[in-house]
């Protein structure tokens, strides 16, 4: 009997991280962001020693004689009150300003998710005692906290980046517990148990690696919220302090001399601007992951 | 319903009890007690004198031995539970609660009218984005309310001053709107109404910008997810001339979450906002506190941020009772 010659034409088949790419590139304004993004690391980390190297500006060298420098071919976007150049403390203050909000988000997603995933994993007391915590942390007023925080602790680098953690995971550990409680009771977990894996092991590889979507847009989301608070705590003078620059503490500097002749404008404009147009960045990808990674997710 | 309410009461407690321990530690080992202050101000203080004042905050006992922690605690929380809310530092012949009582009517003002205007504005632009949803409206709209969630508050409250006060001042002689403060000071119109008015425009407006962003999202989806519904589908079917189905059917149910949010967002009224009163050098609760932090003024703060927790709680159990009221769907039990 002979069999007839098919050829059989399979669509093309895409994996989930293709599909998830072909529907981010769709989203204008998130590519626009993630451009940014890349952009702004770029500039910051690769930039800032080129700039040093072909104009010889650094972030700390002042010059008491040229302060209130104009724009000019020498200093890009001229000189602050004590002459140093603006162009090398911002892409300077930008790496601190970027670093911060990355380690805290990444941080508190860690720990949110921890705690999400033994709260729900678990139940029972365990569930109850862990979202009561939560419960608690949630009603604390948390501004006047920082302020408190920061002081008790002294203003710097890793105090921030604590204090955005201790406040920036309860979000994490109950989006992460909803998902997490109406994966656990299906089949896959259910085969992983009978094939004998261990708790962690379900936990992680299982309940943790299928909830990414909203982990994902949740630490995109706290990178720009804890780049804003970086900024607004360095503007209060209870973040990052100088000589270190960020783009708070930059700001904050400019600010303190508004009124003093020869300040311009653009001392204030800058800074912000960055902090602005970074910020706005990692709201549209997040706004773009959160539709690439799935379609149905509410955040 | 009652038992419901009974029982979150009860359920506040243990949440309180948490906070105030909480305080209690940020308050004594964030820095030196008050009776430290004294020696720090004034080196020839009379020793007895610091040891009576150890005494009346309960950290010593008697024969001057310093008392455990829990016990400092328990002491700490009667003289609260009695209204002894302390002395404040740096404003003086005020007691800590009274310094809050000074600053929280400019605090409420301001953020009381910066969240009427924004909601006056955002709930029509976010009802018709939804109706319109991928219109140019929708995108231009959605567009600008991440802009303005993007905006730092103290970056916008600064441009602002520079083109409503230093380049007008400079170019015209005088300014567009003050820079800051709450009244003209040494003017014969201080303190009038229009006075007042003028200087709460900008930092009205910087906080207006914000919230604006923020609701116009909220009332966009709330309105979105309801309009999808098989009772809105039911009543457009029935042959409902479409404004009723949008108002009667469609909103009347997407509000329902906008109590929530709005109720929540109520205790931020009572916080004021720390960095928008800095900038504009606006003497509100939140620049209190954060005057009160910089100048090391424990008993305001510490009674500041329970105050504040109290307030948070009380208004969570609200918004989940009014959650009730306003749907009868959701049966408490």
């Amino acid at each position: 009997m002979a069999v007839a010659d098919v050829t059989v034409e399979l669509a093309p088949s895409f994996s989930y991280w293709q599909m998830v790419w072909t529907r981010f590139r769709k989203h204008k304004l998130a590519m626009f962001g993630g451009a940014v993004i890349i952009f702004m690391i770029l500039a910051c980390y690769a930039g800032y020693p080129l700039y040093v190297y072909f104009t010889g500006n650094d972030y700390v060298s002042q010059d008491l004689t040229g302060r209130y420098a104009l724009p000019s071919a020498q200093h890009w976007f001229g000189t602050d009150d004590l002459g140093r150049d603006v162009v090398a403390r911002i892409l300077y203050g930008g790496r601190v300003s970027i670093a911060v909000g990355f380690i805290s988000a990444v941080a508190s997603v860690v720990i949110g998710s921890l705690i999400g995933v033994v709260s729900a994993f678990f139940g029972g007391w365990i569930d109850e005692a862990l979202m009561r915590f939560t419960d608690v942390m949630m009603s604390l007023p948390y501004i006047p906290l920082y302020l408190v925080l920061a002081m008790a602790f002294g203003p710097g680098f890793w105090t921030l980046v604590g204090i955005f953690v201790a406040f920036g995971w309860m979000g994490d550990a109950r989006l992460v517990r909803g998902v997490v409680l109406s994966l656990k009771n299906m089949e896959f977990v259910e085969a992983a148990k009978a094939v004998g894996a261990s708790n962690w092991r379900i936990m992680v590889r299982h309940l943790l690696l299928n909830s990414m979507a909203p982990i994902i847009v949740s630490t995109t989301l706290a990178m720009g919220g804890n780049i804003v608070g970086e900024a607004a705590l360095s503007y209060l003078g209870l973040g990052i302090q100088p000589p270190l620059p960020s783009w708070g503490n930059i700001l904050q500097t400019a600010a303190e001399y508004i009124f003093a002749p020869g300040n311009g404008p653009w001392l204030i404009f800058y800074p912000g601007f960055f902090l602005f147009i970074t910020v706005l960045s990692f709201n549209f990808m997040g706004d773009g992951l959160r539709d690439a990674l799935d379609p149905r997710l509410k955040i | 319903m009652f038992t419901y309410i009974v029982r979150r009461f009860l359920q506040m407690i243990p949440i309180l009890i948490l906070i105030s321990i909480l305080t209690f530690l940020l308050l004594r080992l964030s820095g030196p007690d008050p009776a430290e202050y004294m020696i720090m101000l004034n080196p020839r203080v009379h020793p007895e004198d610091v040891l009576r004042e150890k005494m009346r905050l309960g950290l010593v006992d008697a024969s001057g031995k310093p008392l455990p922690l829990y016990v400092q605690y328990f002491y700490w929380l009667k003289q609260i539970m009695q209204g002894e809310w302390g002395w404040s530092r740096i404003w003086p012949s005020q007691t800590a609660f009274g310094a809050i009582m000074l600053f929280l009517p400019n605090s409420l003002i301001l953020m009381g009218f910066s969240l009427l205007i924004s909601l006056i504005i955002a709930i029509p632009i976010g009802i018709y984005s939804a109706l319109r949803q991928y219109s140019t409206f929708d995108y231009t709209f959605t567009t600008l309310s991440f802009l303005g969630m993007s905006l730092p508050t103290f970056w916008l409250g600064l441009m602002s001053i520079i083109i409503f006060h230093l380049i007008p001042s400079r170019l015209l002689g005088f300014p567009l709107f003050p820079a800051g403060d709450i009244m003209s000071f040494g003017k014969p119109y201080q303190g009038t109404f229009y006075d007042r008015l003028w200087h709460l425009f900008l930092p009205t407006m910087v906080l207006a910008i914000y919230n604006m962003a923020h609701w116009t999202r909220y009332m966009r989806s709330s309105l979105l997810e309801v309009i999808r519904a098989d009772y809105v589908r039911t009543a457009r079917a029935k042959g409902l001339p479409e404004n009723k189905v949008v108002y009667k059917h469609a909103l009347r149910n997407a509000l329902i979450p906008m109590v929530t949010i709005l109720t929540l967002s109520i205790p931020g009224l009572f916080a004021g906002a720390v960095i928008t009163e800095t900038v504009f050098a606006y003497p509100g609760v939140g620049r209190m506190l954060y005057q009160a932090v910089l100048g090391k003024d424990y008993a305001v703060a510490m009674t500041d941020i329970l105050f504040l927790a109290v307030i948070t709680i009380i208004f969570n159990l609200v918004a989940d009772i009014l959650y009730a009221v306003v749907d009868p769907r959701i049966r408490y039990s």
